[in-house]
C-alpha cells in the first residue's frame, strides 16, 4: 500500500504542469545568447574565475544535421568524474561546472529534451557534487526510482525529483545559490 | 587593409561590447552571401552582452544618407550592413564626409572582402579608424565539425562505446536514459532516435 501510493504520488508529481514544461527562450539564438550573457556576467562579477575570452570557446552549440530543429549546447567536459584537469568553468568558491543540453525548436514548439548540469564543489565540502539531470522522455522508468528530472545530491544513486528548470534557472542556482 | 584576425561571431561581439573607448570603429569581414545573416546575429547578441541599445543600419541610398543615420544613432552601438552596393566613388564620398562621423559611439561595419578592399582603397581616412579592429569570420562549418568530432571522441573515451553501438542500442530501445546519450545521438545526426521507441 505504502509503496504503491508513493509510486502514484511520484507519477502525479512528474505529470504535474510545470514539471513537463519550462520557460525557454524563444529562439535558438536567444537561448545561446542568454546562457552566454549569464556566464559572462558571472565572470565579470567574480563568481566565475574563468575569463570571458575562455568562456566564449567553451560554450558551444550545434544543430542536428538531419533534424535542424534539434539543438545541442555544451560547455566543458562530457562528464565530471573527478578527473584532474579537463575543461570546466571554474568558480571562485573552488567549484567547477560543466553542462550540456539538448532542446527542440520546431516552430511554435520549443522544449528541453535532456540536460546535465554538474557542479563539483571544492575539495572537502559535502556533498561533493550536485547534478541536475533531465533524461530523455522514455517513460520506462518508475518516477519514484528514477524521475525524469532529478537532482543528484552528491550521489549517482540518489535522485531527488524536481521540476524541469530552464538552463538559466539552473545556472543561477548553481552559480549564486549554493 | 590590415590582415584581419580570425574570429567567431561571439568573440567579435564580446570585443565590440567590451571596447573600452567610445568612438571605436570595428569591421567584420564575412563572405558576401553571409553579410545579412551575420549582421542580424550580431544585432541579436550585442545588446544582451553589451547591455546597451544597438541600432542596425542596413537600408540607405547613398553615403550622405548613411552618415545622417549614423549621426542620428550616436547614443547607441551601431551595426552597419548593406554596404555591398557602394561603388568606389561612394566610398570616396563617405571618406570626404568623415568629419561628420567623429564622436560617434562604437560603430561596427559588416563587410564582404570585396567591400573591405574598396573601403581601404577609396576611404583611406575612415579605414584608418578601423586600425586594429578588423576581424574576419572564421570558417564556421569547419570549426563546428572539428568540435563535433572532438566531442564524440570524448563520449567514446568516457564510455568505451562506439557510435555504432549507441545507435544500435537506441534503435533497439535499450540505450540508457542518461542525458549524455541524447547529446551523443544529436551530434551523430540521429536526434530522431531520442525519446520513446
Amino acid at each position: 500500500m505504502g509503496l504503491d501510493e508513493a509510486r502514484t504520488s511520484a507519477r502525479h508529481l512528474q505529470d504535474r504542469a510545470g514539471l513537463t514544461e519550462s520557460p525557454l527562450a524563444h529562439s535558438i539564438d536567444e537561448l545561446v545568447t542568454e546562457i552566454r550573457a549569464l556566464l559572462l556576467e558571472a565572470s565579470d562579477d567574480g563568481t566565475l574565475l574563468t575569463a570571458p575570452f575562455e568562456i566564449i570557446p567553451l560554450l558551444r552549440h550545434r544543430r542536428d544535421r538531419r533534424n535542424p530543429e534539434t539543438l545541442t549546447v555544451w560547455c566543458g567536459e562530457t562528464f565530471d568524474q573527478g578527473q584532474e584537469g579537463g575543461q570546466f568553468l571554474h568558480l571562485s568558491n573552488g567549484g567547477r561546472l560543466s553542462f550540456s543540453l539538448t532542446a527542440e525548436y520546431a516552430g511554435q514548439v520549443r522544449r528541453l529534451i535532456s540536460y546535465r548540469f554538474h557542479l563539483r564543489r571544492a575539495a572537502g565540502l559535502s556533498p561533493a557534487f550536485l547534478r541536475f539531470d533531465l533524461n530523455p522522455e522514455h517513460g520506462v522508468h518508475e518516477p519514484l526510482d528514477e524521475p525524469r528530472c532529478h537532482l543528484h545530491p552528491g550521489s549517482d544513486d540518489i535522485r531527488i525529483q524536481c521540476p524541469i528548470l530552464s538552463p538559466t534557472e539552473i545556472l543561477h542556482k548553481l552559480l549564486y545559490g549554493i | 587593409m590590415r590582415t584581419p584576425v580570425p574570429t567567431s561571431i561571439s568573440e567579435f561581439v564580446l570585443r565590440a561590447a567590451t571596447r573600452p573607448a567610445e568612438g571605436d570603429w570595428l569591421a567584420l569581414i564575412v563572405p558576401e552571401r553571409n553579410v545579412p545573416a551575420t549582421a542580424q546575429a550580431i544585432v541579436t547578441e550585442l545588446p544582451t552582452i553589451a547591455k546597451r541599445k544597438v541600432n542596425h543600419i542596413s537600408e540607405f541610398d547613398n553615403p550622405r544618407e548613411l552618415v545622417r543615420i549614423i549621426r542620428h544613432s550616436r547614443e547607441s552601438l551601431t551595426v552597419v550592413s548593406g554596404l555591398e552596393k557602394f561603388s568606389p566613388v561612394e566610398w570616396n564620398t563617405l571618406d570626404s564626409m568623415r568629419s561628420r562621423l567623429e564622436g560617434m559611439s562604437t560603430v561596427v561595419f559588416v563587410l564582404s572582402e570585396r567591400q573591405g578592399t574598396m573601403l581601404s582603397d577609396n576611404s583611406p581616412n575612415i579605414a584608418s579608424w578601423f586600425a586594429g579592429g578588423i576581424w574576419q569570420l572564421e570558417d564556421g562549418p569547419a570549426r563546428e565539425e572539428e568540435e563535433r568530432t572532438e566531442r564524440l571522441a570524448a563520449f567514446r573515451r568516457a564510455t568505451n562505446l562506439t557510435d555504432e553501438e549507441v545507435v544500435k542500442r537506441a534503435e533497439a530501445g535499450t540505450l540508457d536514459d542518461e542525458p549524455a546519450f541524447a547529446e551523443w545521438l544529436a551530434l551523430l545526426g540521429r536526434g530522431d532516435l531520442i525519446g520513446p521507441r
